[in-house]
């Protein structure tokens, strides 16, 4: 029978305590009745024990090898602090752009305004002048062609004042973005905090960062960010300059 | 008309106070103050008469819903007419804002038309 093997490691295993059992309860043995159940948990305990050893084991490896892991640590100390930065440059930039748009906006709307206002007179005077019947046929034609010059002129700079007022609800996605953006930036400051205590837990150290602190200009590092980037230039100036350099020092 | 309605316009984006007091010059409103959350509104609309009142929800510090709440439970303020002007869209959130006793909820992004329209409906009684 296939269930004999099972049957043989029941026996070889619970066998011995279970006749204990037995031989001591038929005898009316309290004491040795006892003993024989304490020695039967702890062999079902002993069991628990080893797979909580095991665990520890596996737990501890998994924290010396997070220790030692660089990566993780140059994550924590410097990267997910850049990535921060980062995204508050990127709400300032596009806040200031929003800004400069708008103060294009506002200086353009009374010119325009202006404009519209002065051709929409200019055209009336013109009819009234050609209607008077005054003019000659030259000036009358000059006069024709004028008035429909300034009608025109009004109703183009009106749509440029519709438009102008369009640039300026177009700024707001600058509100929207700058929200979502917001919303990241705290999401990321969390996940800093937990993985700053996750490593000062492990006893891992934010100096060993520094070991893999070196950038990789290959692929680019993409625009300079205050408070981030170091050593970048300074306008375009700084460009030339150093170019100017570069190029002395080649020759 | 009343033109010369005091406006507080509230929201922590210089960019979205700076676009709702363009477009209220635009029709007509030159009387027109910021704040940029309800900490620091709240004590302007304490201390001057202003007519109407256009804020944002998201705000730090002091939300809008709040400030809402802080101008119907002043007796003071609480006729004022009060326009959120906020990105947040969900039902619940409206509902929120609509016992709190909102007047008008504009849902961003909106146009100059929309926002105009709002304004009058919310205006009318008062005019």
């Amino acid at each position: 029978m296939s269930a004999a093997p099972m049957t043989d490691t029941l026996q070889l295993q619970w066998g011995e305590v279970c006749l204990a059992l037995r031989e001591a309860l038929a005898a009316g043995d309290e004491p040795r009745f006892l003993a024989a159940v304490d020695s039967l948990t702890g062999m079902r305990e002993r069991g628990l024990w080893d797979s909580l050893r095991q665990l520890d084991l596996r737990l501890r490896a998994a924290l010396d090898q997070f220790r030692l892991d660089p990566r993780l640590l140059h994550l924590a100390g410097k990267e997910i602090p850049d990535a921060r930065a980062r995204l508050d440059h990127v709400l300032r930039l596009t806040d200031e752009a929003a800004h400069r748009t708008m103060d294009l906006v506002e200086s353009s709307t009374p010119l325009v305004a202006r404009t519209a206002a002065a051709a929409s007179a200019l055209s009336s005077e013109c009819r009234e002048a050609r209607e008077s019947g005054a003019a000659s046929p030259y000036w009358s034609d000059l006069l024709r062609r004028l008035e429909a010059h300034f009608v025109a002129a009004h109703s183009d700079g009106e749509q440029v004042k519709s438009n102008l007022v369009e640039v300026l609800m177009a700024q707001s996605y600058q509100d929207l973005s700058g929200q979502i953006i917001r919303r990241v930036i705290e999401l990321v400051g969390q996940l800093e905090e937990e993985l700053a205590r996750l490593v000062h837990d492990s006893h891992g150290t934010a100096s060993e960062s520094r070991r893999v602190g070196v950038e990789d200009t290959r692929r680019g590092l993409g625009p300079a960010i205050p408070g981030v980037s170091v050593s970048t230039v300074d306008g375009q100036q700084d460009v030339d300059e150093l170019l100017a350099l570069g190029g002395a020092m080649k020759g | 008309m009343k033109k010369d309605l005091r406006f507080l316009v509230v929201d922590d984006f210089s960019t979205m106070r700076r676009i709702v007091k363009n477009l209220l010059h635009d029709l007509g409103y030159a009387n027109v103050q910021e704040a940029d959350d309800g900490k620091t509104a709240l004590p302007m609309l304490q201390a001057e008469p202003f007519d109407v009142l256009i804020t944002d929800w998201n705000m730090p510090g002091m939300p809008g819903l709040d400030l809402l709440k802080a101008v119907r439970s002043d007796p003071k303020l609480a006729k004022m007419p009060v326009l959120m002007l906020t990105a947040e869209a969900k039902r619940d959130q409206i509902v929120e804002a609509a016992k709190a006793g909102v007047n008008g909820y504009v849902i961003k992004p909106f146009t100059a038309q929309v926002l105009a329209e709002k304004l009058e409906k919310i205006l009318a009684p008062a005019a």
